[in-house]
């Protein structure tokens, strides 16, 4: 595919990086030579200085013929321009970052296709909706709803005293025969493994599950781990990425206690009077005494979310040393870093990753209805319609000759949500969810289109 | 890169006397001088003060983990040391600090910079790990438990 990226800025870099890796024609354009310099140096793409509202500029980026062009610049309105025009001289499908969620209210006069813009991204917006759902299962490192939330996947890391320690999968299946579930994957120091039946649990592993929404809570409780709710926030930061966990969380119906520290008086004040449920404190997020004095100690979960990345990662580490049950920090790193294993924190969120997520969406679209790579491994789960001449239909499982490096999670048939074993079937037009390695994808995709 | 590869005998101090906080930053920041020139050292000076200027890393449970980044340093340096008397930080806890970790880096690889904190953070958080470095008595005793840590938690591949 032909891509053009407008804005190369983090979020335009590590987009350029990922789909130039897999193959596609890629052209990136800035209007500053030092940020292209730095794409130029270490990626293989095309670069391009110039303006993005200017016309000529765009026609010679090439978007006249672009499969996709991604408006990515830090600005709402220069994104919005170059995608309105990008529409007008011909490109195929337009993605615009904007921050302001003016133009994807329900209630808006004019909505992002009235503009010619095919899908708005709000790397921001995933970030938050990341953070709240790990808030909602505490005891899991990484949660990814699949099949329109039928289904959910599940990152666990063991402690050293889970009850499934040096037990097979197989055995491990049997003895919970009334939870259906699949182990997709497992992290065990730094590695992705595939596991086969055989494969027997270790301490420390991240466990990967896939299982049905309703049965997580009984599927957590095996594996030692006790799902307790949480009920005392504390976000440190009220960056656009905390504004909006604040936000969400206060407009759920959960009796959640939300503090929200902020250090400048007029964004505080702000936020204090938009927030009625949250209590604003105008401080320092990262002073010790401030958090003690706010009861750190009796927060079960805290967030940090500010601008400066070395303070998210130790003041949740302080926290964790309070005793803190669920500790999320913000980091945004370019690479591929296996990070809620490195960060010793329950889970780190990373929203340039969020974004290419997003976009990942789009630019596999064709039958791919869903991408997410995973933060704590390499896998990738891919939600696949299966084509209806696929070689692989009306066969079980066990009888396909999938890569090595791919299991099949779940299978979505009509309505139902079936967790897959060796004997499901599948059938012509299904939903299948697919877990597998980075190299394997376009193997897997072609093999069920 | 891992934690173990940056710490060697004179970095680190199995027993390290300090007055108070300013002195232990300055004698632990000075456990590097064998590995950058002056100018280095004193922009690496700053840097860390900087830090604990906007906050205090005393992480609680007697653990400080004092950091920056410093302009122009070839790579990541770090020091450990573990403290004779126990020193006050103004920590989250309001504990005396009992071991110190300190990791400076150069301020273009803020990537890698982020990774080895965050690594840190991981292996410290560990009580056991925290009581095993307590217990260590000479400086090749700490690296070797920095090393089996390290492998056990992130295999030994990993660059």
């Amino acid at each position: 595919m032909k891509i053009v990226i407008i804005g190369a800025g983090e979020i335009g870099y590590e987009l350029a990086s990922i789909l130039s890796q897999e193959q596609h024609d890629v052209t990136v354009m800035d209007e500053e030579k030092d940020p292209l310099n730095v794409v130029e140096e270490n990626l293989d793409v095309l670069t391009m200085e110039g303006n993005a509202t200017s016309v000529r500029d765009l026609v010679n980026a090439g978007v006249e013929r672009a499969d996709i062009v991604i408006s990515v610049t830090s600005i709402d309105e220069i994104n919005m321009i170059a995608s309105m025009i990008s529409k007008r001289l011909g490109a195929e499908m337009v993605i615009a970052r904007v921050r302001n969620d003016e133009l994807s209210r329900e209630d808006a006069p004019l909505s992002s296709k009235d503009l010619g813009i095919d899908v708005l991204i709000h790397p921001e917006q995933s970030a938050a909706q990341e953070i709240v759902q790990l808030l909602k299962r505490s005891a899991a490192s990484d949660v990814v709803n699949l099949a329109d939330g039928k289904m959910q996947l599940i990152g666990i890391r063991l402690d050293r005293d889970s009850p499934i320690l040096g037990i097979s999968l197989a055995e491990y299946a049997t003895e919970h025969y009334d939870i259906t579930f699949r182990i997709v994957a497992i992290a065990r120091k730094g590695r992705t493994i595939i596991p086969k039946g055989a494969t027997k649990l270790q301490a420390f592993d991240q466990v990967f599950f896939i299982t049905k929404m309703e049965q997580v809570p009984a599927l957590i409780k095996t594996t030692g781990r006790s799902e307790k709710r949480i009920h005392s926030i504390m976000i440190a930061g009220g960056t656009p990425i905390g504004a909006m966990v604040a936000r969400k969380l206060s407009q759920e119906s959960n009796d959640w206690s939300i503090k929200l520290i902020e250090p400048d008086y007029e964004k505080a004040s702000e936020l204090a009077a938009e927030l009625e449920n949250v209590l604003v404190l105008n401080g320092n997020g990262t002073d010790p005494d401030l958090l003690a004095t706010e009861g750190i100690r009796d927060t079960d979960a805290f967030i940090s979310v500010t601008d400066d990345e070395e303070s998210n990662i130790i003041s949740c580490l302080m926290a964790k040393h309070m005793e803190v049950r669920k500790t999320i920090a913000l980091v945004s790193k370019g690479d591929y870093i296996p990070l809620s294993q490195t960060i010793g924190l329950d889970a780190a969120i990373n929203k340039k990753h969020a974004a290419s997520n997003e976009i990942h969406r789009y630019v596999r679209r064709g039958k791919v209805i869903a991408v997410s790579a995973l933060q704590g491994i390499q896998a990738e789960v891919l939600e696949l319609e299966v084509g209806a001449d696929s070689k692989v239909s009306n066969k079980p499982i066990h009888k396909i000759d999938l890569p090595d490096s791919c299991v099949v999670g779940g299978i979505l048939s009509g309505g139902n949500v079936e967790i897959a074993t060796g004997d499901s079937v599948i059938e012509p037009n299904d939903r299948i969810i697919i877990f597998c390695l980075p190299q394997a994808v376009e193997q897997v995709t072609s093999l069920f289109q | 890169m891992t934690i173990v590869s940056l710490l060697n005998k004179e970095t680190v101090n199995p027993k390290l006397k300090a007055s108070d906080k300013d002195d232990l930053l300055d004698q632990l920041i000075n456990l590097l001088s064998k590995k950058v020139d002056d100018e280095e050292l004193q922009r690496i000076r700053d840097a860390v003060l900087q830090r604990e200027s906007i906050m205090s890393t005393g992480v609680g449970k007697g653990l400080a983990i004092p950091h920056g980044k410093a302009r122009g340093l070839a790579h990541s340096y770090a020091a450990f040391a573990l403290l004779d008397e126990p020193v006050e930080y103004n920590a989250i806890d309001n504990q005396p600090v009992k071991m110190v970790f300190l990791l400076v880096g150069p301020e273009s690889e803020n990537s890698l910079h982020i990774k080895m904190l965050s690594r840190i953070s991981r292996l410290m958080n560990n009580e056991d790990f925290r009581k095993q470095l307590q217990e260590c008595e000479s400086a090749e005793q700490i690296m070797n438990t920095f090393k089996v840590e390290e492998e056990r938690y992130f295999g030994v591949q990993e660059g």
